[in-house]
């Protein structure tokens, strides 16, 4: 990459990450001082507002790492290993955020804090695999055995994602479903804009979260290599006492 | 005018009795949703710092390749 457009790319990374901000200052005020309150559940509904589209940030995350997982088994690189390890990291922090403010509603609207339905579990599995994804990264080393296994757990554990989404559907189960294809159950204009307001901000948050560990994790790849390089050189790279 | 807030001392309670089945308003709703924010929040500083923490351990090895670098560098240069 020359120079001017990774300065380009820095640029346009902060200047992305100043709107997501913006947005999110936007999203908090308009939640709790212009978004009404829900008639039966009363002011724990505008949980709703981020804990769906922290689930949204979720998904990106487990596709990226999806994606990567697949360019990885088709073409051994550092970038797509990069790219699906910062995936199963976003799915797993989005993952968190929604499996601790979803029993945070459910305690007022369900009076508990978990019960085994279908999205529930289903989610909370996918949440597992993730983890399960990183644990392995993390303390099986790096070799290219460790990589491509990791890519095929990358590529299996997407296999949830669409059963989280459609359990709802199947299974029945207590979780709402008011997001629907026919014009949901938002019935006030408010609330629709807050919503919305939630998508935008996560679906801009997540991408750049995404971003910035690819880099890191590419920077480790790269500073992985020039040190097994010195090595092969005859230079010792342990640091001196 | 007489007052009602005043309790004679054979009308306290002398003993407490759990709820059976759903007590109804447990939890606040307020509290729920304040909590919900600053977990969102504290999840998100958390992997921050964790990041922190990575991109400062690649620093550390990067700073021990640099002198190991300089240090072979200067052992080749020609002695004059």
């Amino acid at each position: 990459m020359t120079p001017a457009r990774a300065r380009a790319l820095d640029a346009l990374f902060l200047v992305l990450l100043a709107l997501t901000a913006l947005l999110f200052v936007s999203e908090v005020f308009f939640i709790f001082f212009k978004a009404p309150i829900e008639a039966r559940m009363g002011i724990v509904q505008k949980i709703f507002y981020f804990h769906v589209p922290a689930w949204l940030g979720m998904y990106m995350g487990a596709g990226a790492c999806f994606i990567g997982s697949i360019g990885y088994l088709v073409r051994p690189a550092d970038l797509p290993d990069a790219f699906a390890r910062a995936g199963a990291e976003t799915a797993v922090v989005f993952g968190a955020i929604g499996l601790i403010t979803g029993p945070l509603w459910g305690a007022k609207a369900w009076g508990t804090f978990w019960t085994w339905d279908p999205r529930l579990t289903t989610a909370l599995l996918s949440f597992l695999i993730y983890v399960a994804y990183l644990v392995l990264r993390s303390f099986a080393g790096d070799g290219s055995g460790e990589r491509r296994f990791a890519a095929a757990l990358g590529v299996l554990g997407a296999a949830n994602l669409p059963i989280i989404h459609y359990s709802v559907q199947k299974w029945g189960g207590q979780h709402p479903m008011v997001i629907s294809g026919s014009g949901g159950g938002l019935h006030h204009p408010d609330m629709k804009i807050a919503l919305a307001g939630g998508f935008l901000c996560f679906s801009l948050l997540a991408p750049l979260l995404l971003w910035a560990r690819t880099r890191l994790e590419l920077a480790r790849s790269r500073l992985l290599r020039a040190e097994a390089d010195a090595v092969d050189l005859g230079l010792d790279t342990r640091t001196e006492a | 005018m007489t007052t009602t807030t005043q309790q004679a001392p054979s009308d306290r309670a002398t003993e407490f009795q759990a709820v059976q089945g759903n007590a109804g308003e447990q939890y606040s709703g307020g509290a729920l949703l304040v909590s919900a924010y600053a977990i969102l929040w504290i999840i998100l500083f958390a992997w921050l710092a964790l990041v922190w923490r990575k991109q400062r351990a690649l620093d550390g090895r990067l700073a021990d390749l640099e002198r190991v670098l300089d240090k072979a560098a200067s052992a080749a240069e020609p002695r004059g």
